[in-house]
Parts: C-alpha cells; structure tokens; sequence
C-alpha cells in the first residue's frame, strides 16, 4: 500500500482536482484506491456525491472509537472508494494534540486498510500544522501542486525546509505545476526559471481550463464526463508520470 | 469499490422487460447500459479453478470488456478488472490482485475458454438524492436459461440495500439464484466441470483377469494421451506435455513390469513406439523445466548479477519453439497417428480365451501382490546397497526402480484399502522426490555446462558465463544437500511401520 498525500501550504492551487482526478485514473488502472478527504471543506466528497459526513466526527476517528473501514464509502467507480470529510475536521489538530505522539496517529490509523487498498490519496487543507506532520508522517509521496508565480516558489522553499528540518525518513516530495495559463507571461517565465532550479519538479503541466472548473457542475472526476480534452491528457500524464515513482523496485505496491 | 453481489432470477412470469418498467416505478433509477454481450468462462484444462471454487468469467460487448474471478459455490465477485483480452498465463496479469491469486491457483497452466454464452445485459443504478449510485442492478437476458439479476451493493449504503432486496423478493417474486451460472452453462451445453485429472484411478475388480485388467489400464493411460496431445501441439501450456509423458512412462512401465499378460509379440511392436515417444518428448519437456525453474534460479544468484543470466532464458525459449515445432510434426506423422490407432484397436480387442501368456487369466489381485511385492523387495535392497561412496549411476538406477513401484501402486491402488495405499504411496513420494532432485540437479548442472558450448558459438557475453557459472555451483550444492537427504529420506521409507504395512498389504500371494 502507497500513500499519496496531496498537499500544499497555499489554498486554491488544484489540491482536490489532483487528488479526485488522480484518483479516478488510479482505480481506472485497476488498483485498489481510497481518497480521504481531510479537508473540513468536503470538495472531494462532493465531487464524488458523498455527503461530507463521518459518523461521530474527526474525535472519535482519530481516537480510533470508530474503524475506518466503517466510514469508508463506495464511488460511483470501480475500484475506487471514499472516506468523506466533516465539518468537525476543521478541529482536527486539537483532537492530535491531546493524543500521545499525535504525529504518528494518522499512520496508525490507516495501517490496517493495507490489505484492501493499493494506493491511499490524502485531499490535505492548506496549512501547516499538526495535521500536516501527521500526514508527512504517513505518507510515502508528497504530491505538491505548484502555480508558476513567485509566491509558489516561496512556498515551496518553506515546505523543502521543514521536510529537512523534520526528517521525514520515506517521505518523497514530488512537486509539479498546476493550473498554469500560459497565455500569461508571468506562468510561462516562471514555469522556464523554476523547472531549471528545481529540476525534480515533474514534466506535466497542469492548465488552468475550464472544463476541470466544469467538475463542479458535473460531480464528476474529468475522465468521467470528458473522454478527449488537453486537461484529461495532462492529468493522464501526471499519473503515468507519479506510477513511475510509485512502481520503482523499492516502491512497488 | 465492487463488493458482494447478490443473484436472483426472475419468474417466469415476469419479462425483463417488466421487471425494468416496475423498477423504474418504484425506485429512483438510471439506466446506464443496454447492450449485447458475450460471456466467457475460463479455467484451466484441469479445472483448477473449479476444483478450488471459483471460476473465470470474460463478459465483453462492443462498450465492454471485464474479467471477474467469481465464487462457485455461492454467487459472488471476488475480484473484476476491466481488460481488452483474457491473458493466457498468471502472470501475464498486469493486476497484481488477480497475478497474485490466479498464480496460486494455476501455476503454469493456462486459462482456457471452458463454455460462452451471448445474451443482453441492460445496466440499471439506483440513485440517491444527490444522484449518487447507492445500488446497482445488472439484468442478464439468456437465450435458454432465466433472466438474472445481480444486485451489486456499494460500500457505505448498506441501509438502502434491504428495502431494494424486499421489494425484489416480495413485490417482483424474484428467487435467489443457488447455482453459479457456469454450472447451470455448462449443463445446458452438455458439458461436465471438473472431468480431467492426471491423477490415474482405474476401477479395477481384484477377480478380474489380469489381461482384461491391463487393456484397462492402458486404455486409461491411451485416454490421457488423446487427451493432451492437441495442447501438446498448440504448445498452450507446459503440462500437457507433462501428462502426455506421464502417460507414456506409465504405458512403458507397465509393458517391463506386468509381463506374461498380454501377447509379447504384439507388446514388443508397441514398446517401440512408446520408447520413441519417450525420445522425442524429452529434450523438450528438459527445455520446459529449466524455463519453470527460471525465475527461482535467477534468484538464487546474487543480484548483482542477476540480469546478467536473462541470454540463457532468450537461448531457451528459441530452442524450445523450435523443439515444440518438431515434435507437433511427430505428433501429427503417420507413424504416430497409425501406431496409435493400431494401439487403440489393439486394447478394444476382445482377450483370447485361451491365451498363452502364463499369467493372463491370473486374478489380477494376485498379479498385483506379486509384482508390487518383488519391486518392494528389490528398491530395498538397492537402496540398503547405497552409501555416501555409492555413484550417481546406482542412485539413477534407485530412482528408476522407486518409479516402477509408484506407477505399480498406483495402477492397482483401488484393489488395497484407500488410506494404507494413499500413505504408502506419500512415503515413497518423499523417497522419489529427494532422489528426482539428486537427479535432476545433475542433469541439469551437465545441460547448463552444454548449453554453454553452445551459446559460446553464438557469441554470448562474458557476464552470460559467469552467471552461468555461479548458477553450476548454486544447483552443484543442492545437490550434494539432495544427496545428504537421501538417508534420511529412506530411513522415513523404510521405518517399521511402512515395512509391515508393505507386507500386509502385497505379501500375501507370494
């Protein structure tokens, strides 16, 4: 079992139609696949349909009153399953910190569903707290979208220093760009001068489109209402491009 | 996620077209899918699937294609993929759920279409109020069977599923289905599950002339021949060459143990066929081997230089289409097809009446206590002979003589009681294994010092050589491990127990 966090410090950079779409793609390739969506505002859940609601909330989950397997929800799609958000996760790093090493509950958590699940995406809100080290420690790969402008490098030197700091001993950051709309010449000079600095940012481009905005209206990972579009593509790209990480000798689920 | 389905079929008096007009009344539905498909059901030759419950089942339409691995004993998905064509092998599965699972149902077999079926299939979801798909119902439309609905339940909506279930049951008089549908397929097509096993098990009356008694067994041994030799010439999977051979050695084992039976003159013609059967189907089924060892040798070799071995497995699988090539020739030759025929007709023979064979019209329970008996005696006295300075030559020879005892206990196994002939035979299995391994090893470790001759001429590199190399020692100090095991391995044999039930058993009409 792999887990995928999708992750960043900054808000409105396409975490939750990266961690809906790359989901979709990975149950479509035939692995067992979860989505957890730990965001309070519930935009995975909604785009699946599901009620952003968990029976006793985030305390009693996290104190593991509750099994997650119970709380878990089938999609409309084969393979794929969803552990909804709740309003009460907003709350989340208050129920952490009252836990003995609070840090290492999420991992806990979601070590039994080894044997269900192939790959486990984790939908993270924008921050950095508890909850982030808790799923920094959970997690294998740290899928970091990134909007080619000067703030995003900013964020993303933050994020590279307290990985450092911290020492995540399996955690891999893979940073890639996200809704990039290079008819604006800032996109395009910042996507050219980041990928030389970081030459480990991944190759596909996500663009800003407005058929990924449609997923909304839809309630639909893309792939489920579009079969040709440059969006689709791009995100095609991106999981071929994250299986590569995954399925390398050392990481085979 | 797909979870459990539940199957039902529908009364005769309700048509799949009213069953979906009622559903759509009484549930918030959206029907999805409406098409014609084709089911395939796979298993292996011997039905290994089957045997272990459960069946392959391809349904494919123009939108569709998806393999599911079912449960045979109660309705149920256990697993489903979607893919274009069903591989042939295990681990020709992408899926590693599926690989994983089929791998340790069929090894090496491969997965054969066993019965198909077209009929219609029209998808229907039910829906919550956020349009989620809580349920799904496949409705399935046979052309000689009942229609059949399959209620799929999504995990996390447990609640709604019961009500669904009642107003199926209830209102629509729906049946839960017993039987999986291949079974019910296969009836209809006239066709059995489970019929092949190379396990040989002839029902043998202990009264019975021993002349009647052996055609019997060999027109068993005839049977499993037929029965493999197509896949043999298709090349489908290494095992029917494997129970083609099996039959063969049986067939050649009985000619030099049960003699005075059968007419020697007519015996003597056929022996030589089956001797050449044996020539021509060894060096492949030696090819074959080394190929279903491969990956376990390649293991064995430190890693580094793992890769390094991969020319030898590219030299093996040439050599061996070519070898399948030839002996599909010899297969199909009229040497084989007539000699077989004449084979044939010689075991649909009537017996003489008065034959001149000594032992033809010999209880056949008689001839079996005997030639088991005197086989025993002599295995002993080989083995007793061997100790650690003893030859390769006179553990071969050992290993040849265990043979002809399995295959003599086995021909007659019905006439002693089941379990003292069934722990006989695993005992003395465990004695064949240790000594097949001595013997296999060091063919192989002899083939492997061949065949780099001949990959040399071909201009292999050095790294190819040097694995090979380290592989001779790996399979040199197996063994030697083989070879250690064998005292052990005939002290377990020959304990007092197996002695007395040897006598007991075989004894007595000496």
């Amino acid at each position: 079992m792999k887990i995928c966090a999708i992750y960043s410090i900054k808000g409105g950079v396409g975490k939750t139609a990266t961690a809906v779409n790359l989901a979709y793609l990975s149950a479509k390739s035939g692995y067992k696949t979860l989505l957890w969506d730990l965001d309070p505002q519930g935009a995975s859940s909604f785009y699946f349909r599901i009620k952003p609601k968990v029976k006793g909330g985030g305390k009693e989950l996290i104190t593991g009153k509750r099994e997650l397997d119970d709380l878990i929800k089938g999609s409309d799609f084969d393979n794929l399953d969803v552990l909804p958000a709740d309003f009460s996760f907003r709350k989340l790093d208050i129920v952490l910190d009252a836990r003995k090493k609070p840090t290492q509950r999420l991992h806990k958590l979601l070590e039994p569903l080894a044997s269900e699940y192939d790959i486990i995406f984790l939908d993270c809100p924008p921050s950095i707290s508890l909850l982030s080290e808790a799923v920094f420690e959970a997690a294998d790969f740290l899928l970091t979208p990134l909007i080619p402008t000067t703030l995003s490098l900013r964020t993303l030197e933050q994020l590279i220093k307290f990985l450092e700091y911290k020492d995540f001993k399996k955690l891999q950051l893979i940073p890639f760009f996200s809704m990039v709309d290079k008819r604006k010449k800032m996109h395009s000079d910042s996507l050219i001068a980041l990928s030389a600095e970081y030459p480990d940012i991944l190759k596909t481009v996500i663009p800003y489109a407005s058929d990924i905005e449609r997923m909304g209206l839809e309630r639909l990972p893309l792939g489920a209402y579009t079969k040709k579009s440059t969006s689709l593509d791009a995100y095609n790209a991106l999981w071929q491009e994250i299986l590569s990480y995954i399925n390398t000798e050392e990481n085979t689920v | 996620m797909r979870t459990t389905a539940l199957t039902f079929e529908l009364p005769s008096t309700l048509s799949p077209e009213q069953f979906v007009s009622h559903t759509t009344t009484h549930l918030n539905l959206q029907i999805t899918n409406h098409y014609a498909a084709t089911k395939s059901f796979y298993d292996s030759f011997d039905w290994r699937l089957y045997h272990a419950g459960m069946f392959c089942e391809f349904n494919q339409s123009e939108q569709h294609a998806e393999l599911s691995l079912q449960n045979l004993a109660h309705p149920q998905v256990l697993m489903s993929m979607e893919i274009a064509q069903v591989p042939r092998f295990a681990h020709d599965f992408t899926r590693h759920d599926f690989r994983q699972q089929l791998e340790l149902l069929l090894d090496m077999r491969a997965l054969l279409k066993v019965a198909t079926l077209d009929y219609q299939q029209t998808q229907l979801n039910v829906l919550n109020s956020d349009q989620k798909t809580i349920l799904r119902l496949h409705l399935d439309c046979f052309p000689q069977l009942p229609a059949r609905v399959t209620v799929q339940l999504i995990k996390g909506y447990d609640k709604s599923v019961l009500p669904i279930i009642n107003f199926l049951q209830d209102e629509l008089r729906l049946t839960p289905s017993t039987q999986a549908l291949l079974l019910e397929v296969l009836k209809i097509q006239d066709k059995t599950a489970g019929t092949y096993s190379s396990k040989l098990n002839v029902r043998l009356d202990p009264d019975m002339h021993a002349d009647i008694a052996c055609k019997y067994i060999y027109s068993h041994l005839l049977n499993a021949m037929l029965l493999n030799q197509q896949g043999c010439i298709e090349q489908i999977d290494t095992e029917f060459l494997h129970d083609f051979r099996v039959a063969v050695r049986r067939t050649r084992a009985g000619f030099s143990q049960i003699k005075q039976v059968l007419p020697q003159n007519s015996l003597n013609h056929f022996a030589e066929f089956f001797s050449w059967l044996g020539q021509i189907t060894g060096p492949v089924r030696d090819i074959d081997v080394y190929l279903l060892n491969f990956q376990e040798f390649k293991k064995s070799l430190p890693v580094s230089i793992r890769e390094d071995i991969n020319p030898l497995r590219d030299y093996l699988y040439a050599k061996q289409q070519i070898a399948y090539q030839q002996l599909a020739k010899q297969l199909q030759s009229t040497r084989y097809t007539k000699t077989i025929k004449e084979w044939e007709s010689f075991l649909r023979e009537p017996s003489p009446k008065k034959p001149l064979e000594t032992f033809a019209k010999l209880p056949i329970k008689q001839l079996a206590d005997q030639r088991i008996w005197k086989v025993y005696k002599r295995l002993l006295k080989e083995a007793q002979a061997i100790d650690k300075n003893s030859s390769a030559t006179s553990l071969h020879e050992l290993r040849k003589t265990a043979k002809k005892l399995r295959y003599l206990m086995e021909f007659f196994q019905q006439l002693y009681p089941e379990m003292d002939i069934k722990n006989l035979l695993k005992s003395l299995k465990a004695l064949q294994e240790v000594l097949g391994d001595f013997q296999d090893l060091d063919v192989q470790e002899q083939t492997l010092k061949q065949i780099s001759i001949e990959l040399k001429d071909q201009g292999a590199a050095v790294e190819t050589f040097l694995a090979m190399g380290v592989l001779i020692q790996v399979l040199d100090q197996r063994k030697h491990k083989a070879r250690h095991a064998f005292a052990h391995s005939f002290e377990q044999f020959a304990q007092p127990k197996n002695k007395h039930l040897f006598k007991d058993l075989f004894a007595s009409s000496k």
